[in-house]
């Protein structure tokens, strides 16, 4: 790996070796790496010296997972550093773990001088749910895989500061610098991994090496033309290496032991070049010099809480009994007031809203429940078309704060305004919940109709029950 | 004339809130529509500060609200609203009965048609609102004037085929797609009578498709509607359009734009946060006239964990889609997806079935309110089939029954969970698999396998830990939704040979779901994406990830038709998605008086053009080449050292236990290259976890091999090989019927090459050196797989001996390596300095052949000079004599080197239990430390 690859930092091992215990609590290796590292033992106020862990590990070699062991011996430490993470990794995606890590031992607080190795563990994590994987265990096979691109681990250094920039040949290609050094070091060529061919009969990757290409004229014929394409491609490197510079070059080529590429190529470039007259540096440019401004470092912030997030998690997901009570709703607001044609305009609404919803409720059943419903004592008034009464169904209101109210029916007489509140399903747990949404109906009907009577009812369709609340 | 243009400095709601009428806190007699919905709740605000009261608010439509509600309630056209699903299952009908079908012989499934289907369909929903005929899509190869290339022509004839034939059928079903009902909207508007309305206002348009120009312009006769613009970049040919021609010129307000750039997402997070803290610790209000505006939705938890700590739950409003791939629950449903679709049989990968069980999700199911029981259950199942990891196919009633699996249960479940039984666990365990993975195994159609998908999701849900945080309800709930839309769309009755296309038409399907993070509008600080800032008007704006490719997203340019035909059709390009984009930006910073602009500098990232715009035109009024004085740079420290390892000093009681402790080859070959590995290895017992990995790790094929040839060899232990004893037939007969335990029957992709090179190769061994052996030597084969135990200078030892046999009248022991490198194996005597410890580890590859010399000439009391040892390396791509790698070559190397590894060991042991000698690091870090599982605890 590069240096610049956090999975080289001691510091990522030690969260690596955490979350696999956290995934893995059966992985003692992870365990004690995490709580003999540098991350568990500053959290530490003293209550437990890094010989003691030792000695620890020693006397609990026996025993298995070692967590329990740590548990009953650490009880307070257990408690303090490991409890609540343990729980919460059965259900915490894993960036939202790593982030609960951080705050639990305070790391950036910690380890200042490896900003860049913590942020770019979330970085990874972050691009890694990206791709859809998110659960630890994917995370650690991704960690742990040499293969895996060494540039999704490498901290981004930023560009465009006033600073020595390091960088491969590659990279600099289209670039250009007032000052290059160029570091060469003598290339060892390790064949190829296949040789394309095409042919009358299709394309065939070749194997062949200096061994293999021996054996016929047309492989070494393959062997050759591919070695000489490969040599082109590194002189056309070098080049690149040799023309980044806009005032000054300097090669360094580092002697192997075979004086090959491109080493050998410098030897007759120095000897072309006469006497060696050392480096003659360029003078400064005043105008660059003087242009050049400050750069505006912006000091970041690590607040030291973790997240609450502005969410409550739900009971349960119903989404049956959550549709049922949608369609109860949209079938209501679409009755204006009972009359002879109640039964028949129920079928047609039912038929219509199964229609606009893609949904199967059964015409005559629904049709029954909710005639029932309609022509029960308490809930009749409401939907008796008396002269002077204005029905209002779905109607929006909002209060002092600009929030949307939507109310099921709101009927208006003369010195009255009354509001129904539907309720479906057969759970009254939320009761308390539907009076107090309903008095604020009852608060905002006040605020708007302040001379006349306001009253409510919360009608609950499938109890067969109605209360009123004044 | 019923139109008023605002300057973008001016806030479009309050202005829309100042023309609506109210009587008496009534405002129910305006009509208020928006392109988007989020101007509502600021509208309603508005009017509430207003009456300082409840009041009834306007009829306030988003656009494609009126659209829908004009459709339904006012031309009373109703019917079926397609959702993309539906519309691509009708595509794929027509796809399926063309004879031309687009792509010939691809896409001839629907799981694989879906993609292009989406694709297709963007493109036709853009024609119809467009206005565009089918003919003139027809005709635009003749309008190219063969111009276009063949493909690209024959694109278009399929394009104009499925345009005709889609909304024929969309017509003659009674369905509605948003393009159709804004069509028929637009051709019917005259129709529309709204004249019980006292006023319709219309604000904050910009760019119109045909059917939406057909309706404003109807509208702006219409005496009771008034239009409100956002003065911009491009109003005005906008306005033209319409026929309107703006007069009134503004000064541009300049607000304070600062920008920062970060080398990575985090970065642009942490300035936010720093922003917040300097807000908070100046006491200036952090509230809904602030806004970050999120272009990309994969920042958002970083800006949760890492910005929005900072604030109250309450005191902000987050409101933007948030793609479902990026939840755990599609990580989930990968998982089940891989365990169904990697059967065999009815036998399951054991990889993936470990994967599936041991995801969070599943191996904390409750069993009577506990989490930790299924936790211990599944990790002893985990142990059980790790030990057997050779073992790769398991059919779910063998893991229910499987006597290793049982035992693993008893030992670890209910011998230290009092009245747990046995029974109660294989019923948990056989429920789990019925609600998960026996529930997935078929299915009847779509509509059957999104249902049964569904009950997954419930059960997790109701079932694990998995709803104790947050966001686990709304991820739940919008796979539920998904999956109810596709249970009962119009691909419902589709049918699939194979299980795995079920799951890859569902990918395909839920990645264009996203989670509608819908907040509780107007609470505190506002968290949008660019889209949702529309028509809104902020102080602060906090703008994320400003960089080319999001902002403008030039990656999302995806249509059949390219951008000439576009051009031609009238449809809109890139140019005009640019130019609404930059639009909506300027109105948004040119009502503000703080803009703060944060973008990704890297290489490969670069700032948004938008930026780069913006800082132009600073450095043009400043008269200044240099950019940088304009740009905070946001950087990390780095740190890149390394701390030396640390010696560790042996306690009394570590010395007691070493005293005592069987040493083996290995670990003294550990002790050798590396004392402090060998501490946390063999001292504190600490050992990598081993794990059933999907590759086949060295180990595996290792011990596998092993076991053959200890199997073959069984049968000839104590008597004098033969050329016929050495039947390649029987080795095959053995080697087939491990294989076949081992990993099934019928093995096919890796296994299958594994089989057919492991064979072959063994039988190599056989032919090519067994058999050649025999001939050259009278060989007995004395013992198989032995084990031994011996105490020589107080130091207990211990070994397992492959093989033991005679040639003529030599002992040999034999230990065979499936690897081909000798380089690791062999001593340079040379090299070996007694005085001179350093060169012990640099000379000797392995002391295991030494080793049991030693061990086995103490146990049998033959001389060592009559025992040969030799590793047979079994990896090589040739098998002959050559595979022999003899610890000595000769008696002469015998004599003068044999004494001198038996110091080498005997010091190294002395070495391992002196009080005085700590466990020191390796000397070569360059060769051992690189893959060393104690690397980042021996620096501790």
């Amino acid at each position: 790996y590069s240096s610049l690859d956090i999975r080289t930092r001691k510091l990522t091992a030690e969260i690596v070796a955490l979350i696999t215990f956290l995934d893995s609590p059966p992985d003692d290796l992870s365990f004690a790496g995490f709580v003999l590292g540098d991350i568990f033992r500053k959290a530490l106020r003293g209550e437990a010296e890094l010989e003691e862990l030792h000695q620890f590990f020693f006397r609990s070699r026996k025993k298995t997972p070692l967590y329990k062991a740590f548990q009953e011996e650490f009880p307070e430490l257990w408690e303090t550093y490991f409890e609540d993470l343990f729980k919460s990794a059965g259900y915490l995606p894993l960036y939202d773990l790593v982030n609960k890590i951080y705050s639990l031992y305070s790391v950036f607080d910690r380890f200042k001088e490896e900003e860049a190795t913590l942020i770019k563990i979330l970085e990874v994590i972050k691009n890694f749910e990206g791709e859809g994987r998110n659960n630890p265990s994917d995370f650690l096979k991704c960690a742990t895989d040499e293969e895996a691109g060494e540039s999704d681990w490498t901290i981004d250094v930023p560009v465009g500061i006033s600073a020595v920039k390091v960088m491969t040949i590659h990279k600099a290609k289209g670039l250009g610098f007032p000052v290059v050094v160029l570091l060469l070091y003598e290339e060892t060529t390790r064949g190829f991994k296949y040789i394309f061919s095409e042919q009358a009969d299709g394309v065939h990757l070749l194997k062949i090496n200096r061994q293999i290409m021996k054996a016929s004229h047309f492989l070494e014929e393959k062997y050759e033309r591919e070695r000489l394409k490969d040599l082109v491609n590194k002189l056309n490197t070098l080049y690149v290496g040799f023309t980044r510079a806009e005032d000054e070059l300097y090669i360094l080529g580092v002697l192997g032991k075979r004086n090959q590429f491109p080493i050998d190529l410098l030897q007759i470039v120095d000897s072309r070049m006469g006497s060696w007259s050392g480096p003659r540096p360029c003078s400064p440019d005043p105008k660059r010099v003087e242009e050049a401004s400050p750069q505006k470092e912006w000091k970041l912030y690590y607040h030291p809480d973790p997240i609450r997030f502005p969410f409550v998690p739900m009971e349960e997901i119903n989404l049956e009994e959550r549709r049922r009570g949608e369609f109860i709703h949209r079938v209501l607001s679409l009755i204006d007031a009972l009359d002879e044609n109640t039964e028949t305009d129920l079928e047609r609404i039912i038929k219509r809203v199964n229609d606009e919803w893609q949904t199967d409720y059964s015409v005559k059943a629904m049709g029954k429940h909710l005639l029932e419903f309609l022509n029960r004592e308490e809930v009749k008034p409401y939907f008796r078309a008396v002269p002077g009464t204005v029905f209002k169904r779905e109607q929006d209101f909002s209060d002092s704060r600009g929030s949307l109210f939507r109310m099921d029916r709101v009927i208006f007489s003369e010195a009255r305004v009354s509001v129904i509140d539907y309720k479906t399903g057969t759970d009254q747990k939320a009761e308390k919940e539907h009076i107090s949404q309903l008095k604020n109906y009852l608060r905002i009907l006040r605020e708007i109709y302040s001379g006349k009577k306001i009253e409510g009812i919360i009608a609950y369709v499938d109890l067969d029950e109605v209360r009123k609340v004044e | 004339m019923n139109v008023l243009l605002i300057s973008s400095s001016e806030n479009l709601v309050e202005k829309a809130a100042e023309q609506v009428v109210g009587i008496e806190k009534d405002y129910s007699r305006n009509l208020v529509i928006f392109p988007g919905k989020r101007p509502s709740h600021f509208l309603r605000k508005a009017l509430a500060d207003k009456e300082k009261s409840s009041f009834i608010p306007p009829l306030i439509f988003s656009m494609d609200e009126f659209i829908e509600h004009v459709h339904d309630e006012s031309l009373g056209l109703g019917g079926r609203k397609l959702e993309a699903i539906d519309a691509v299952s009708i595509l794929y009908a027509i796809h399926a009965a063309s004879p031309e079908n687009l792509g010939r012989k691809s896409f001839l499934t629907p799981d694989t048609f879906f993609p292009v289907g989406m694709k297709l369909y963007d493109d036709l929903e853009e024609l119809h609102i467009e206005g565009v005929p089918p003919e003139k899509v027809k005709a635009i190869e003749n309008m190219a004037g063969g111009d276009l290339p063949e493909p690209t022509a024959k694109r278009l004839q399929s394009l104009s085929h499925f345009y005709e034939a889609f909304y024929k059928r969309v017509e003659e079903a009674h369905f509605s797609t948003r393009s159709s009902r804004y069509r028929v909207v637009s051709e019917n508007i005259d129709r529309l009578n709204l004249d019980r309305f006292e006023k319709v206002i219309l604000a904050g348009f910009f760019a119109l498709t045909e059917s939406e120009k057909k309706i404003f312009r109807s509208l702006l006769e219409k005496r009771n509607t008034l239009f409100i613009f956002h003065d911009g970049e491009g109003m005005r040919k906008k306005l033209s359009d319409l026929g309107i021609t703006a007069v009134r010129k503004w000064n541009a307000n300049e607000p304070e734009i600062r920008c920062y750039k970060s080398p990575d997402s985090h970065g642009q997070v942490l300035g936010v946060s720093a922003l917040l803290k300097t807000k908070r610790d100046r006491k200036e209000r952090i509230d809904d006239h602030t806004v970050i505006v999120l272009p990309s939705s994969e920042i958002l938890l970083p800006l949760f964990h890492r910005a929005l700590n900072l604030l109250d739950p309450d005191n902000y409003n987050v409101s933007l889609g948030y793609p479902l791939q990026r939840t755990p629950l599609f990580g989930f449903f990968n998982h089940l997806m891989e365990v169904v679709t990697t059967m065999n049989g009815d036998r399951l990968y054991v990889p993936y079935y470990l994967q599936f069980v041991l995801h969070p999700y599943t191996k904390n199911i409750y069993f009577q309110g506990r989490a930790d029981v299924t936790r211990i259950l599944f990790h002893a199942i985990e142990k059980t089939l790790t030990e057997k990891r050779t073992k790769k196919f398991l059919s779910l009633s063998e893991l229910e029954n499987d006597e290793a699996i049982i035992h693993s249960i008893k030992e670890k479940v209910i011998k230290v969970e009092p009245g747990i039984t046995l029974e109660m666990m294989r019923e948990h365990l056989e429920s789990i698999h019925t609600h998960t993975i026996r529930k997935m195994l078929s299915f009847k159609d779509v509509g059957e396998f999104a249902k049964r998908l569904k009950e997954v999701v419930e059960y997790i849900y109701q079932n694990s830990t998995a709803r104790l945080h947050p966001f686990f309800s709304p991820y739940a709930e919008s796979f539920v939704n998904q999956l109810d839309i596709l249970s009962k769309s119009l691909m419902k009755e589709i049918q699939f040979q194979e299980a795995g296309s079920y799951f890859t038409l569902f990918k395909k399907y839920i990645v264009n779901a996203y989670i509608p993070f819908a907040g509780t509008p107007l609470r505190g600080l506002q968290v949008l994406g660019f889209l949702e800032t529309r028509n809104l008007k902020f102080e602060n704006v906090l703008f994320l990830d400003a960089n080319e490719g999001i902002f403008p997203d030039t990656a999302r340019e995806d249509s059949f038709l390219p951008v000439k035909a576009r051009q031609m059709l009238g449809l809109p390009t890139y140019l005009d998605r640019e130019e609404i984009m930059s639009y909506t930006f300027h109105t948004l910073i040119g009502g503000a008086k703080e803009v703060h602009l944060f973008y990704v500098e890297s290489d490969e990232k670069e700032k948004s053009r938008f930026v780069e715009k913006l800082l132009w035109q600073r450095q043009k009024k400043d008269g200044k080449r240099d950019d940088s004085r304009y740009i905070h740079t946001i950087q990390y420290a780095v740190s890149l050292k390394d701390k030396a390892p640390r010696p560790i000093k042996k306690s009394l009681e570590m010395i007691k236990f070493l005293r005592e402790y069987p040493f083996s080859a290995t670990s003294l070959n550990t002790y050798l290259s590396c004392p402090l590995q060998f501490y946390f290895e063999y001292v504190l017992g600490l050992r990598e976890r081993e794990v059933v990995s999907e590759e086949f790790e060295k180990e595996e094929i290792g011990s596998f091999v092993h076991l053959v040839l200890s199997e073959y060899f069984r049968g000839r232990v104590g008597s004098m090989l033969t050329e016929k004893q050495m039947s390649l037939r029987e080795f095959g007969k053995i080697f087939h019927k491990h294989f076949e335990e081992q990993y099934g029957k019928d093995p096919a992709g890796e296994i299958y090459l594994l089989r057919n090179q492991v064979g072959r190769h063994l039988e190599d061994f056989i032919r090519n050196y067994q058999l050649v052996k025999i001939k050259e030597f009278r060989t007995k084969i004395l013992d198989l797989e032995r084990e031994i135990h011996v105490e020589k200078e107080s130091f207990k030892l211990r070994a397992r001996l492959d093989r033991v046999e005679k040639r003529d009248d030599r002992t040999v022991i034999i230990d065979y390596k499936t690897s081909a490198n000798r380089n690791t194996l062999t001593i340079n005597y040379n090299r070996v300095d007694l005085e001179n410890r350093d060169s012990w580890c640099k000379a000797i590859g392995s002391l295991q052949l030494p080793f049991y010399l030693l061990a086995y000439s103490t146990l049998t009391g033959e001389k060592p000079e009559m025992i040969d040892c030799m590793f047979l390396l079994l990896g090589r791509s040739r098998i002959d004599s050559d595979i022999e790698v003899p610890l000595f070559k000769n008696e002469s190397e015998f004599k003068e080197n044999f004494g001198k590894l038996t110091e080498v060991i005997f010091n190294l042991l002395r070495e391992i239990v002196s009080p005085d000698q700590a466990f020191m690091p390796t000397i070569d870090p360059k060769n051992h430390c690189g893959r060393c599982a104690y690397g980042y605890l021996c620096t501790n």
